[in-house]
């Protein structure tokens, strides 16, 4: 009688190895079962710490933009749609806040003036990207002791200070308008080697950007315009790069004190341009006037006037 | 808009300006009374365009009261110039017309 499992066709065949053989136990393919087990590991553990980037939506899937910024996890999007919150939004994770169709579309207004419109508090690596930033009577965007952020195309206005970075490092805050604001358009405060380009500080009451103990940052291709006293302020901050820049019709084009080794070229300045306007028409005006005495001369010429 | 308006109204009251003081001058120049006459037009036209303009969107008592003021302004030196004993201060009036226009740019001027 043969006993059913140690024949030649046995299950248990692979037992039958002799001692001293190389390896473990071999699956069907061939792979040392250790090599799989080791995979399955691996992916289950990756699986389970990886979490997928997600976008929430407001306010389809949650009714506000806090809400939203507190249900994300890090690397998550808040989509913000069109239409106007009234929140004063903490941020404290590295997630990328969007307006859906940009600061014209997406409005958040302060609910309580007292705070920012909007705070990055303690984050490296956010983005903030599309929505105005309105009405309160600290600051539209705060960047608090945050680095390596993104500020994109966003509007910050009717604040009291537009966009405001303090203790703030390697930040890009790029194509904003920060513009009739009580006191600076966009301001740093002992922030250093951020990068802001392509931003306009119009408009704004007080100053227009504003560099306060703050090193090793660069400036370009910014617009100052119209504000009531500085363009471009640099108050206590050495090594600054600021090119390429427009401040034209302030009271002061650009004011540096107490700052060393700042790289200023290339910027276009002019203080109150609109002054120099009439001497320009007059000028225009005398051309214009020979010019149509000649039309006139011709089109309704008397013998006087040629004899003249 | 407004400031664009009245830098176009400004130029037309220096050229009203340089041609009425070569018409004073020169009073056989026929070109030049109807240049005068026709950029006066023109300035006074632009003037309560201006003010239309200006009053609709910012009305206020002593805004109007500037405008009239201004309209008034227009209009002495009018009737100055059309005077045959006072004529000779027409220029005088034609440059406080001037001011006029640079008041109106000015309190204008994008802020």
């Amino acid at each position: 009688m043969r006993f059913p499992f140690t024949g030649k066709n046995s299950v248990l065949k692979g037992m039958d190895r002799p001692a001293g053989e190389a390896g473990g136990p071999v699956g069907e393919a061939g792979w040392p079962v250790g090599m799989i087990a080791g995979v399955c590991l691996f992916l289950s553990f990756f699986l389970f710490s990886v979490s997928w980037a997600k976008d929430i939506i407001v306010p389809t899937d949650r009714s506000t933009i806090q809400g939203a910024v507190d249900s994300a996890a890090p690397g998550d999007a808040v989509v913000i749609e069109d239409g106007r919150y009234a929140e004063n939004v903490v941020i404290t994770k590295a997630i990328t806040v969007r307006g859906r169709s940009g600061y014209a579309g997406v409005i958040i207004e302060a609910k309580n003036a007292e705070l920012p419109v909007v705070k990055v508090h303690g984050v490296t690596g956010a983005v903030v990207t599309g929505v105005t930033a309105k009405g309160s009577n600290a600051y539209g965007i705060h960047f608090y002791r945050s680095s390596g952020c993104t500020l994109s195309n966003n509007r910050a206005a009717a604040n009291s200070t537009g966009i405001y970075l303090e203790y703030s490092n390697n930040n890009t805050v790029s194509g904003n308008v920060a513009e009739g604001n009580a006191n600076e358009g966009i301001s740093l405060f002992s922030s250093n080697n951020n990068l802001l380009s392509g931003n306009n500080a119009n408009a704004n009451s007080e100053k227009g950007i504003t560099l306060l103990s703050s090193s090793g940052n660069t400036l370009t291709g910014n617009t100052a315009d119209s504000n009531y006293w500085n363009g471009i302020t640099l108050w206590s901050s050495n090594g600054n790069t600021i090119r390429n820049n427009t401040a034209l019709n302030n009271t002061y084009a650009m004011v540096v004190s107490y700052s060393e080794d700042n790289d200023i070229t290339d910027n276009n300045m002019m203080r109150r341009i609109y002054y120099l306007l009439p001497v320009a028409l007059v000028y225009f005006a005398i051309i214009v006037y020979f010019i149509e005495k000649r039309l006139f001369i011709i089109f309704f010429s008397a013998p006087s006037v040629e004899a003249s | 808009m407004i400031a664009l308006l009245a830098s176009i109204g400004f130029m037309f009251a220096v050229v009203t300006f340089l041609a009425g003081f070569r018409m004073v001058r020169r009073a056989d120049h026929q070109a030049e009374v109807l240049m005068h006459r026709v950029n006066g037009y023109c300035t006074i036209t632009l003037y309560l365009v201006l003010a239309s303009v200006s009053v609709a969107k910012n009305f206020g008592a002593l805004y109007l009261a500037a405008w009239i003021i201004g309209f008034i302004l227009h209009m002495m030196k009018v009737a100055l110039a059309r005077t045959k004993y006072v004529m000779r201060y027409g220029s005088y009036m034609g440059a406080a017309l001037l001011i006029t226009w640079l008041i109106v740019i000015f309190t204008h001027l994008p802020s």
